[in-house]
């Protein structure tokens, strides 16, 4: 019960933030939190976990590797072996979150783990596309038919299907925020794809968004998921009254 | 894709095909570089990986051996063939850029 | 994608098939559950038995019935007379949905008479427009006005075409479509707006 006890108020949790192009500002943000005394152990669900510690002076590494994948719960045969070359470098690995791969070290001299931008970049991208495509294009796109077929009828029953019905209401507001949410997502990657491009390409050091911007930015989407949802549940409520009143033969 | 990224090698690049000239274990060519270079190149572990898995691919290194995880490889024919062209390109680059240089 | 987190033996292609699996058993648990849920919730307070079989029917209480409206069938000439009441709300408009119906046998062509109100309330003068727009779609020739002034409280339209029996009423707060299957007289009209208090 004691360890149990000790264990807990060892552990630190926070919420999930930044994106799979993210990486420097998740270093950056570990170094900030071990200086602290609170030294990143992982990611569970959508948490980043850390444990209680002296303060000090680490450096960390997110690192995307191409061969894993977002099924893999335990690292893979080719993850082991990557995983295996880091380590000889002198980095110590934390954790697996699909291709993100988390590392940390205490040696100042050790090599980075990428020292080819160009290809770091391009990893980067590929995952980033890779792990949202559903999510920025396929279910944009299946709301919006679902928007368009829904808006556009002709005859006197669907107009008025679509006039009175509270429940599509709420569905049709959740559908739109999370198209807002899904653009500003994709507006954002692009943003820094187009501006780090060129830079990559040419062997400099790709320009990642800051701490501040992303947390900024994560504090917006989550805002935006919290909107959509209370929406949702109160447009939902708000029709179902109505419907419930006829039940109990109020009318 | 991989044989036009292959047309020029960069300085990772021609270190590690030089490092493959004798068989060598995957993880111990990052410190031979290194030594090679004499400090000068150093290749991060997952540029390190990246590259070799594109060598294999692209026929210019072979696996040797492994145990367990950690696996050897060897330059091919293809691969001393390719360091040959880059080192003639880079000789080409030494002596017509001297020519010129030196003059001045 | 959903995956196992805490085993140890827990492999990519163990995930890629537990996704997969779950996805498509999710979907049919939703069906199922909407399906379940609508049955629960379909109000069905009547039933009859004829000829082996067994018809289940909604009794909901209406304002008027088409026998105080002066219509009447013989008992044995119909299966079960149904009425129903149902009510919907959304952002930008409501409906409340009045239905009186003999029922000679279970399909669309055994309704011997039958009305239905649809009451349409909204706030907005786009949706009232767009209202009456699909209104007079129905009818072949748009709406014609017939009838109505203060002692109705409202305008009275026929729809044109094969849908003559069927009536607008366009009141100041609300627009009123009526269905019929007969040519109802003015003074079944009268008893209609007081029954219903439009």
């Amino acid at each position: 019960m004691e360890d149990r006890d000790n264990k807990k108020s060892k552990l630190y949790k926070e919420w999930f933030w930044g994106s799979q192009y993210d990486l420097k500002a998740l270093c950056v943000h570990f170094e900030q939190m071990a200086a602290k005394g609170l030294m990143f152990k992982g990611v569970k669900g959508l948490t980043y976990c850390y444990e209680r510690c002296e303060p000090k002076k680490v450096r960390f590494c997110v690192d995307c590797f191409d061969k894993a994948t977002g099924f893999d719960t335990n690292a893979e045969p080719e993850t082991l072996e990557y995983i295996e070359y880091c380590e000889k470098a002198g980095w110590h690995y934390i954790c697996t979150n699909g291709r993100l791969q988390y590392f940390y070290t205490e040696e100042s001299s050790a090599v980075p783990i990428r020292t080819d931008s160009g290809a770091s970049f391009k990893s980067v991208v590929r995952n980033t596309l890779r792990t949202n495509a559903v999510a920025w294009f396929v279910l944009p796109a299946i709301y919006l038919f679902t928007i368009s077929m829904w808006l556009f009828r002709d005859n006197y029953y669907s107009f008025v299907q679509m006039a009175t019905d509270g429940i599509w209401h709420s569905i049709f507001f959740a559908y739109i925020f999370y198209i807002i949410i899904a653009l500003t997502g994709v507006a954002r990657f692009l943003i820094f794809y187009f501006r780090n491009k060129k830079i990559a390409r040419e062997g400099g050091e790709v320009r990642y968004y800051s701490v501040k911007s992303t947390k900024l930015y994560g504090g917006f989407i989550k805002a935006m998921w919290v909107i959509a949802f209370l929406g949702l549940t109160s447009g939902i409520m708000y029709s179902a009254v109505s419907v419930r009143a006829v039940f109990i033969g109020v009318g | 894709m991989a044989r036009e990224q292959l047309q020029t090698l960069s300085e990772p690049m021609y270190y590690i095909l030089l490092a493959l000239t004798d068989e060598c274990c995957g993880v111990d060519i990052m410190q031979k570089v290194g030594e090679i270079s004499r400090g000068r190149i150093a290749v991060g572990p997952g540029t390190c990986y990246a590259l070799l898995d594109k060598f294999l691919a692209s026929g210019l290194i072979v696996q040797t051996k492994a145990e367990g995880r950690r696996r050897s490889y060897i330059i091919t024919e293809a691969g001393i063939e390719m360091l040959n062209r880059e080192y003639e390109r880079l000789e080409a680059m030494l002596s017509e850029g001297g020519a010129i240089l030196n003059k001045k | 994608m959903i995956k196992v987190t805490t085993s140890k033996k827990a492999t990519r292609a163990g995930n890629i098939a537990f996704t997969v699996v779950l996805s498509v058993v999710s979907i049919y648990l939703v069906l199922i559950i909407v399906t379940l849920v609508n049955v629960a919730t379909g109000r069905y307070s009547g039933e009859v038995t004829k000829n082996g079989e067994t018809y289940r029917y909604s009794e909901d209480k209406l304002p008027i019935t088409m026998a105080e409206l002066g219509v009447e069938a013989d008992e044995d000439e119909y299966l079960y007379e149904e009425t129903t009441s149902d009510k919907r709300r959304g952002l930008f408009a409501s409906l409340h949905e009045y239905g009186d119906a003999y029922v000679k046998e279970d399909s669309e062509e055994g309704w011997l008479a039958e009305y239905s109100v649809d009451v349409f309330r909204s706030k907005s003068i786009y949706f009232k427009n767009k209202y009456e727009e699909k209104l007079a779609e129905m009818g072949e020739d748009g709406l014609t006005e017939v009838g109505g002034g203060e002692a109705f409280g409202c305008r009275i339209y026929k729809l044109g075409g094969n849908n003559s029996y069927w009536r607008y009423l366009k009141f100041e707060d609300c627009q009123v479509f009526i269905k019929c299957s007969w040519e109802l007289s003015e003074r079944q009209l009268e008893q209609l707006i007081k029954a219903y208090g439009f």
